[in-house]
């Protein structure tokens, strides 16, 4: 049933996992993947799957990911627009995100970043695309969203440790952030609030919020480095 | 490497997508130059990433997976658009500027369309980016080799990368790649180096009482102080 099968190669470096995870990829035409060890983390399960619709677009791992993903990031959306807008707004930004995960897999390399970093990135820019069509300038130049905010794995040879792509290891990590540090980084990048605007919401000091910002990221830094 | 970058708290903006975008394309044409602060905005997508698998799922509709694939293979069926980075250049003529090493973005505003070069005085000329906006000035500036720019404030705090030679004032000295921000009040002189002349993005927050007109103004936003 399952043969080894060689670790796709991107056009610049050899994939080379230190801990590699057992990965199935679950199609009806691919091979399976096999790579040593026994340990089947999620980040990994979710990168497997993202790999499997840009090689071969495959349908069932996609479905896997838009069952897993598609409610996240309904939940991103609706957290930072107003309730006046439509559940049906938020479906049809859930779809946008989908479709460009879709359109975009065969560029995802799980090297430089968790299937979650990426599909984060396409939401990012799904949202501010949302407000920049709202701006009346918007029209009057011909920049894309992508071309000042690049989905998360095109920048070139990746520069990050393994670890601190490690979606299971940071999700832990921010398990033990302090609760008041834990508010402000969600805030600022879940509801996609600035420093100025989290202050305002919590009356907290600018000052306060943009320190609190800073001992969140060097705690989780500190935390994945262990 | 710069040596000049920008703050931790503005590199967590542009991550999460709070920063305006004219700031942004401040500091995504940083990250051009500077692999450090690139590694930073990678690790700070990761931990976006970590907190949406983190966030509570809210449910979508049963056959929203059908209606998904429904969507994507009719837009499977129209012709493909690929956009391009690099838009070709239609306005090559810009004087004086060396296209192909600035970074891709900002080639892209240059070619947008005609610059519109202005002489503030004898050293400094500006002219001015759209990035489909109108809180900030985007703007090129360019002082001639071993010139001073003009004393001037700031109105409105101001982002200024460097993208060819270099500058320097009391602070420092600053080179391609370097982003400074000045806040109002900073007065400061740059001087560009002798061999070399000096080319910056500059992004500065529109004064409020000019934003409606300032489009119609013939003089800059900056305020010459009286020698």
């Amino acid at each position: 049933m399952a043969t080894a099968a060689p670790i796709r190669e991107s056009n610049t470096f050899k994939i080379v996992e230190d801990k590699p995870a057992n990965l199935r990829a679950i199609s009806d035409n691919t091979q399976t993947m096999q790579l040593s060890s026994s340990k089947k983390t999620p980040t990994a399960v979710w990168n497997a799957y993202l790999v499997d619709v840009g090689r071969s677009q495959d349908r069932k791992s996609f479905k896997a990911l838009f069952e897993h993903f598609g409610p996240l990031l309904k939940s991103y959306f609706m957290s930072k627009f107003p309730s006046q807008h439509s559940l049906q707004m938020m479906d049809e930004l859930v779809q946008e995100v989908m479709i460009k995960v879709w359109q975009k897999a065969q560029t995802y390399d799980p090297v430089k970043a968790a299937a979650s970093t990426w599909i984060f990135t396409l939401a990012r820019n799904t949202r501010i695309d949302m407000l920049r069509r709202g701006n009346k300038y918007a029209n009057t130049t011909s920049i894309e969203t992508e071309e000042v905010w690049e989905d998360s794995t095109e920048n070139g040879p990746y520069s990050i440790l393994k670890h601190d792509r490690d979606s299971d290891q940071i999700q832990s990590a921010l398990q033990l952030l302090p609760e008041e540090q834990a508010l402000v980084i969600r805030k600022v990048y879940m509801e996609a609030k600035s420093h100025s605007e989290v202050a305002e919401e919590l009356r907290l000091p600018l000052g306060t919020v943009k320190s609190r910002v800073r001992l969140a990221q060097n705690k989780l830094q500190s935390l994945l480095r262990r | 490497m710069p040596l000049h970058h920008p703050n931790e708290n503005l590199l967590t903006e542009f991550a999460s997508g709070t920063l305006p975008i004219a700031q942004a394309v401040a500091v995504k044409t940083h990250l051009h130059f500077c692999s450090e602060c690139r590694q930073s905005v990678q690790k700070m997508e990761s931990f976006g990433g970590a907190l949406l698998e983190k966030l509570e799922p809210q449910p979508t509709p049963l056959d929203s997976f059908d209606n998904l694939m429904n969507s994507i293979e009719a837009s499977s069926k129209n012709v493909a658009q690929t956009s391009e980075a690099i838009a070709s250049p239609r306005h090559s003529l810009n004087n004086n500027l060396n296209n192909k090493t600035l970074p891709k973005l900002i080639q892209k505003l240059i070619n947008n369309e005609p610059l519109q070069w202005k002489k503030i005085n004898r050293t400094l000329q500006t002219a001015p980016l759209t990035v489909g906006q109108n809180q900030y000035q985007v703007s090129l500036q360019r002082i001639e080799a071993g010139d001073s720019a003009p004393e001037h404030d700031h109105r409105g705090v101001e982002i200024t990368v460097v993208l060819e030679g270099s500058f320097s004032d009391t602070k420092g000295i600053y080179q391609e790649g370097d982003f400074l921000v000045k806040e109002p009040g900073d007065i400061h002189q740059p001087i560009s180096a002798r061999n070399q002349h000096c080319l910056c993005l500059s992004v500065e927050e529109a004064p409020v009482k000019l934003t409606g007109i300032w489009g119609k103004l013939l003089n800059p936003f900056i305020r010459l102080n009286a020698a």
